[in-house]
C-alpha cells in the first residue's frame, strides 16, 4: 500500500502558500515521497517578488509543514514562487554547486512532471462539480501542437484557445484560467455565464477546494 | 425633519413642487457596502416609476474597484452584460436639505421588470425582517459608528500616500471622551448633525474615541431597514462634510495601528411593539425567547464574522486585548465578549452584538445577524454557558473567530443553518466575492500579517468605505 504523505498549511495560509502546498502534493503523489528522505528537515525558501520568506519543516514520514519563517532568517532557496504567474516557481539553490543531490531532490518536489495538457483537462473535467456535461460543451485547443481536446455534450458551448504548455500549466493546475484570460495568453470564446463557471471550476482546482 | 419624508403622501408631484425638488439622486449599496446610484432629473425620476432607472449589472456583481466578478457566476446576471433596475423606495425620499434642489431616495437593485434580487443588500435584510413578521416578531435595532477624522483633505492623505495624516483633536494622547479633543470637531460635527436632522435621522450623541482623531457618533434605535439607510446616509453625509470642510474620514477598519473602527450592533426583539427580552420570572430575568435567540446568535457568530468584517482590512482589527472581541463568546455587561447581553430592565434589555466593523456593510451585518438568531429560535437551542471572565488571552481551548477573510469564509461555507437562512445561492456568491477580494490582496504583493495597513488598502478602502 502507498504512503500517503501531508502537506499542511498554517490556517492563514496566502494563496502562495496554498499553491506551494498542492505542488507539493502532486509531487508527493508522484514520486511517493522518496526525495524527502535526502532533505534537511527545515528549509527555508524566500520569494523574490514579494520578500514574503516560508519555513517548510520535513519529516521523511509524514510529510511537510509550511509555515511563515521570520524575516531574519536565512533563506537556503531563493525564488520566484508567485502563484499567479501561470507557471511552475522558479529558484536557485544557495551554494548548489555543492549540493548537487539536494538541487535534483529539490526539483522534483518544486517541478512535479506535468500530465500532458489533454489528459490534464480530462481528470480536471471528471473532478470538477461546478460543470454538468449535459450543460457544457466545452473545447480546448493548443495552436502551435494542433491538438483539441472535447468535454460534455451541452448546448452552453465555449473553446478555449491557447499554446500547449499554457493550457499545460493550466490544467495542471499552475495557472488561473481567469488570470490567464485577462492577460491574453489563453482566449475563451463563450457567454460571460460559461466563461465566469469555466473559471471558478479551475479556480477551485487551484485551490485544492474540488 | 422626519415630517419633510415623502412616507405616507398621495401625490409624488405635489410633494416634489413644495419640497422644490428639481433632481433626485437614487442611492443603493452594493455588496462591499458602497453608496452608488445616479444623479436624476425630476422628469426622467418620475417617469422611471415606479420601477426606477437602469444600470449596468455588474454594479452588483463586481468588486469594490469596480472590477466586475468575472470569475464566479449568480443567476441575477445576464448572460452578456447587461442592465438591471434601482428601484425607489417612496418612503425614503427626503430633500437633501443643503443642496435646495435635490431629494434623495434609496433604492432596491432589481430585475427590470421590478421583480427584487435576491442578492440586493438590502433585499437580504428586508427578506430576514419578513420572517420575523412571520413570527410574529419585529426589531429595534442601532449601530454605532466610529470613523477617523482628519485635517488632511482627501486629495492631500492621497498625496501622503495615507501617511502622517493630522487627526482632528486637541492632544497627542490617545484619550477618550476627552472634551478638548471633541471641542476641535464641533464645526464638523455640528455641520453633519444638522444634516442628519435634516435627513430625518435621529442621534443619540457623539464623543471623542480612543483613537487620535477617532469620533463615535450613536442613532437613536428603529426597525432593521430604517436603521440600515440611516447608516448609509450618516456615512454618505459625513464625507460630504469632509469633503465641504477640506477634511478626510475614513470608516475603515484599521487605518492605523492599535486603533480600529467599529460597528457595534445593539437590538432587541418585540411582540406587538412590546420587548421580549427580559422576563422578571426567569432566571436572571433572561426570557426564553432571548436565550434561543442569544443560542443562534453565539452559534451563528463565526459563520457570521465574513459578513461582519467585509474586507481584508477588517480583520487587522481582530486582535487579543485590542478592544474587539476575538472568541464567539456572550456575557452579560461583558465588552470583551463577541456579544453583550444587557439584561436591566424591561425596556432596556437588548444585545450588544460586539463583532462588526466599521467597514460593515449595514444591511448584510444585520441580516446574517438577524438569520443567526432566527436559527436559534427554530431549533430552540440553549445558549452555551455565560462567559465572565476577560475574553481575550484566555487558553486556545476557547474558539476564537476567524482572523482573517478566507478562513471568515470557509466558516460561512461549512454553516449549512446560515446558508438556508439568506439564500444559499446568495451566500455562495459572497464568499466567492471574499475569495476575489482576497486573491486580488495577494496579487498586489501585500502582507497581512505586517503591522500596519499597506498602500493597496488605504487606497481601497480609506475614501470608499
Amino acid at each position: 500500500m502507498a504512503q500517503l504523505f501531508s502537506v499542511m498549511t498554517q490556517s492563514n495560509a496566502a494563496p502562495m502558500e496554498l499553491n506551494l502546498a498542492r505542488i507539493l502534493r502532486t509531487s508527493l503523489r508522484q514520486t511517493g515521497g522518496r526525495q524527502l528522505a535526502g532533505l534537511p528537515s527545515t528549509l527555508i525558501l524566500q520569494d523574490t517578488k514579494t520578500r514574503l520568506k516560508l519555513r517548510l519543516v520535513v519529516d521523511p514520514k509524514t510529510g511537510i509543514t509550511i509555515s511563515r519563517a521570520r524575516k531574519t532568517e536565512t533563506a537556503l532557496i531563493e525564488g520566484l514562487f508567485d502563484p499567479f504567474s501561470g507557471e511552475p516557481p522558479k529558484f536557485k539553490l544557495r551554494g548548489a554547486w555543492r549540493k548537487p543531490l539536494l538541487k535534483r531532490r529539490l526539483t522534483q518536489l518544486f517541478q512535479p512532471a506535468l500530465t500532458p495538457w489533454e489528459t490534464a483537462a480530462e481528470a480536471f473535467y471528471k473532478a470538477t462539480s461546478l460543470l454538468d456535461p449535459n450543460e457544457f460543451t466545452i473545447e480546448s485547443y493548443s495552436e502551435d501542437t494542433d491538438i483539441r481536446h472535447h468535454w460534455g455534450h451541452g448546448p452552453e458551448r465555449a473553446l478555449i484557445l491557447g499554446q500547449g504548455a499554457t493550457l499545460s500549466h493550466l490544467y495542471n493546475g499552475y495557472a488561473l484560467l481567469i488570470d490567464d484570460i485577462l492577460k491574453g495568453r489563453i482566449q475563451c470564446q463563450a457567454s460571460m455565464r460559461t466563461i465566469a463557471i469555466i473559471t471558478d471550476a479551475t479556480t477551485e482546482y487551484w485551490m485544492d477546494l474540488q | 425633519m422626519t415630517d419633510k419624508m415623502f412616507k405616507g403622501e398621495v401625490n409624488l408631484d405635489q410633494w416634489l413642487d413644495r419640497h422644490h425638488v428639481k433632481r433626485v439622486r437614487t442611492m443603493a449599496t452594493d455588496l462591499d457596502g458602497f453608496a452608488l446610484g445616479k444623479y436624476c432629473a425630476r422628469e426622467k425620476f418620475t417617469k422611471g416609476l415606479p420601477i426606477g432607472h437602469n444600470l449596468a449589472d455588474v454594479a452588483l456583481g463586481s468588486d469594490s474597484e469596480s472590477t466586475p466578478h468575472l470569475g464566479f457566476w449568480h443567476s441575477f446576471r445576464r448572460s452578456v452584460l447587461g442592465d438591471i433596475a434601482l428601484t425607489p423606495d417612496l418612503s425614503t425620499l427626503v430633500p437633501d436639505g443643503q443642496d435646495p434642489d435635490l431629494g434623495q431616495v434609496i433604492c432596491d437593485f432589481t430585475f427590470l421588470d421590478g421583480r427584487p434580487i435576491s442578492l440586493c443588500p438590502r433585499t437580504k435584510l428586508k427578506q430576514q425582517v419578513q420572517k420575523l413578521d412571520d413570527l410574529g416578531l419585529s426589531v429595534k435595532c442601532t449601530f454605532e459608528l466610529e470613523f477617523f477624522l482628519y485635517d488632511n483633505s482627501f486629495d492631500d492623505a492621497e498625496r501622503k500616500q495615507y501617511q502622517n495624516l493630522s487627526p482632528v483633536g486637541a492632544s497627542p494622547l490617545q484619550t477618550i471622551y476627552l472634551l478638548k479633543d471633541s471641542f476641535r470637531a464641533v464645526t464638523f460635527m455640528n455641520h453633519v448633525l444638522s444634516r442628519l436632522e435634516a435627513y430625518g435621522i435621529p442621534w443619540e450623541a457623539w464623543n471623542d474615541e480612543n483613537g487620535m482623531g477617532q469620533i463615535e457618533l450613536n442613532l437613536v434605535p428603529d426597525e432593521p431597514v430604517v436603521m440600515a439607510d440611516r447608516v448609509v446616509r450618516a456615512k454618505q453625509i459625513i464625507f460630504e462634510t469632509a469633503v465641504e470642510q477640506g477634511l478626510s474620514t475614513t470608516f475603515m477598519a484599521h487605518p492605523q495601528p492599535g486603533f480600529s473602527n467599529g460597528m457595534h450592533i445593539h437590538h432587541s426583539l418585540l411582540r406587538a411593539g412590546d420587548p421580549q427580552f427580559y422576563d422578571d420570572g426567569a432566571p436572571k430575568n433572561r426570557s426564553q425567547l432571548l436565550r434561543h435567540w442569544l443560542a443562534g446568535l453565539v452559534t451563528t457568530m463565526p459563520a457570521t464574522v465574513s459578513y461582519l468584517c467585509p474586507s481584508v482590512n477588517s480583520y487587522r482589527r481582530l486582535r487579543e486585548f485590542a478592544a474587539p472581541p476575538v472568541t464567539a463568546t456572550w456575557g452579560e455587561e461583558n465588552k470583551s465578549t463577541g456579544i453583550r447581553l444587557i439584561c436591566d430592565g424591561p425596556k432596556t434589555a437588548r444585545i450588544e452584538h460586539r463583532v462588526g466593523a466599521g467597514d460593515l456593510n449595514p444591511y448584510h451585518a444585520l441580516a446574517a445577524i438577524l438569520a443567526g438568531g432566527l436559527t436559534g429560535l427554530a431549533a430552540k437551542q440553549e445558549p452555551p454557558p455565560e462567559f465572565t471572565d476577560l475574553a481575550w488571552g484566555i487558553p486556545a481551548s476557547v474558539e476564537r473567530l476567524p482572523s482573517d477573510i478566507m478562513t471568515a469564509a470557509k466558516t460561512l461555507e461549512a454553516c449549512d443553518a446560515l446558508k438556508q437562512e439568506l439564500v444559499a445561492e446568495d451566500v455562495e456568491y459572497w464568499i466567492k466575492s471574499r475569495r476575489h477580494e482576497w486573491m486580488t490582496f495577494h496579487r498586489a504583493g501585500n502582507d497581512p500579517d505586517s503591522p500596519v495597513p499597506g498602500l493597496w488598502e488605504f487606497q481601497r478602502y480609506f475614501a470608499a468605505s
